[in-house]
């Protein structure tokens, strides 16, 4: 893709530009006019972006069914004004209604599909032992697994004092725990350098120093 | 994560599979932009498409944001025809052959969900455990470990890490592109995390001796 020509999309491309370095200032400068700026205007315009996002997802599911005669896309309207009597107190008790409905949904939904996928097939996939054809490591992994599965387990047992006999299990359970954060935290700066990497070469490129992607 | 998007998306277009985009985040059109920059492939619905190319409604669909939320995920498993209606260009679903062949998670042979956490566990819940729909992630490194559990499982298929899934998956489908180059700076950036972390610590311990010592 060539290097922006056109006056609107290069007047984007540099105020993206300006805005990334007045909000790498706050690195500097700490708390300054031109990070105060660039995170406002971050914020306006996600303002703006979801109200137009959200206007057209009203368009499109709510007010062209009813145009068409769809009856029935008026319960979600109803349901959804519901909520808007929240702030005043002598109808609140109606949002309560809609709020109860929001959490019996959310929790029936996600109790449904949890058991399976996030409870009964995580217990199979620690407790199956590899089958055949697994290399070493297969079985270094199930051993790790379910050795780790144990130490935590009774490190986080607090109705036996961890001394005596569970002195050591405990302590290697929670070393096992600060390595797993560990790996947590380690890929979570992973995540924040990709992200000023992806900023930098940016930069870069409105720079003009390599070339636009 | 766009560096994965992009070469997944370049991939399945080589091997000619359909897609269809969706998203749950206000920012979709926004990601949705970058891919098109770097797909030339997708022609938009007033584009023409030559050779090679994606015809659009034909042989992928962009759907825009949806309504954000689990609820959402598992009716669209049941029915997508439900939640979507129409396109992101106001296109109905009825003048698009390719949404008039999916229905439902039982038509759709792989469901990509590239987020920064939740989504991903949605999919898996809806669309995996309920209509064996395989589920592959392209997410940010921060997921990565969390996710590896469901891969052990089966129940995720493929997981690309962050920048550095999409450089892997560049190289092994042979399309170089920009997660191989943003790799160079991540590995430097990582090297001298590396090195600081160990300066700090030698400091650390150096600081300690030096003080039980001159306190004793």
């Amino acid at each position: 893709m060539p290097y922006p020509t056109e006056p609107l999309e290069l007047l984007g491309a540099w105020t993206g530009a300006l805005l990334t370095v007045m909000v790498y200032s706050y690195v500097l400068y700490r708390e300054n006019v031109a990070f105060r700026f660039a995170e406002h205007t971050y914020i306006a315009t996600s303002f703006a972006v979801a109200i137009v996002q959200a206007v057209r997802l009203i368009k499109n599911n709510i007010i062209i069914p009813l145009s068409k005669g769809e009856a029935i896309y008026i319960v979600p309207v109803i349901l959804g004004f519901m909520l808007y009597t929240l702030p005043f107190r002598r109808y609140r008790w109606i949002s309560r209604y809609l709020a109860a409905f929001l959490v019996g949904v959310g929790l029936g939904l996600s109790i449904r599909g949890t058991l399976t996928a996030q409870i009964v097939m995580q217990i199979l996939g620690s407790i199956s032992a590899p089958g055949a054809g697994a290399t070493p490591l297969d079985w270094f992994n199930f051993l790790w697994i379910a050795l780790g599965f144990v130490l935590i387990t009774m490190y986080f047992t607090f109705t036996v004092e961890h001394a005596g006999l569970y002195y050591y299990p405990t302590k290697l359970g929670r070393y096992l725990l600060m390595l797993g954060l560990g790996v947590y935290f380690g890929n979570t700066v992973q995540f924040r350098m990709a992200m000023l990497s992806g900023r930098i070469q940016y930069l870069l490129q409105v720079f003009k120093i390599i070339p636009w992607p | 994560m766009l560096p994965g998007l992009v070469v997944v998306s370049k991939h399945l277009i080589q091997r000619g599979a359909k897609i269809i985009y969706w998203g749950f985040s206000i920012d979709v059109d926004m990601t949705m932009n970058a891919i098109k920059a770097r797909v030339p492939q997708l022609k938009g619905p007033n584009e023409a498409a030559g050779p090679g190319d994606y015809k659009y409604g034909e042989d992928w669909v962009y759907c825009g944001l949806l309504p954000p939320g689990e609820a959402t995920v598992a009716q669209l498993a049941d029915n997508i025809h439900s939640i979507i209606k129409y396109d992101k260009y106001s296109i109905p679903v009825e003048e698009l052959p390719l949404l008039q062949r999916v229905k439902s998670a039982k038509d759709v042979s792989l469901v990509i969900t590239s987020d920064t956490g939740d989504y991903g566990d949605y999919y898996i819940r809806h669309w995996n455990a309920r209509y064996n729909t395989p589920i592959a992630e392209v997410g940010i490194a921060m997921i990565y470990s969390s996710y590896m559990t469901y891969y052990q499982t089966g129940q995720v298929i493929g997981l690309l890490k962050g920048c550095r899934g999409g450089a892997e998956y560049e190289r092994l489908t042979g399309a170089i592109g920009e997660g191989t180059r943003r790799m160079d700076a991540l590995n430097a950036s990582h090297l001298l995390t590396i090195f600081a972390v160990i300066i700090a610590n030698l400091s650390y311990f150096a600081t300690k001796k030096s003080r039980s010592g001159g306190g004793s």
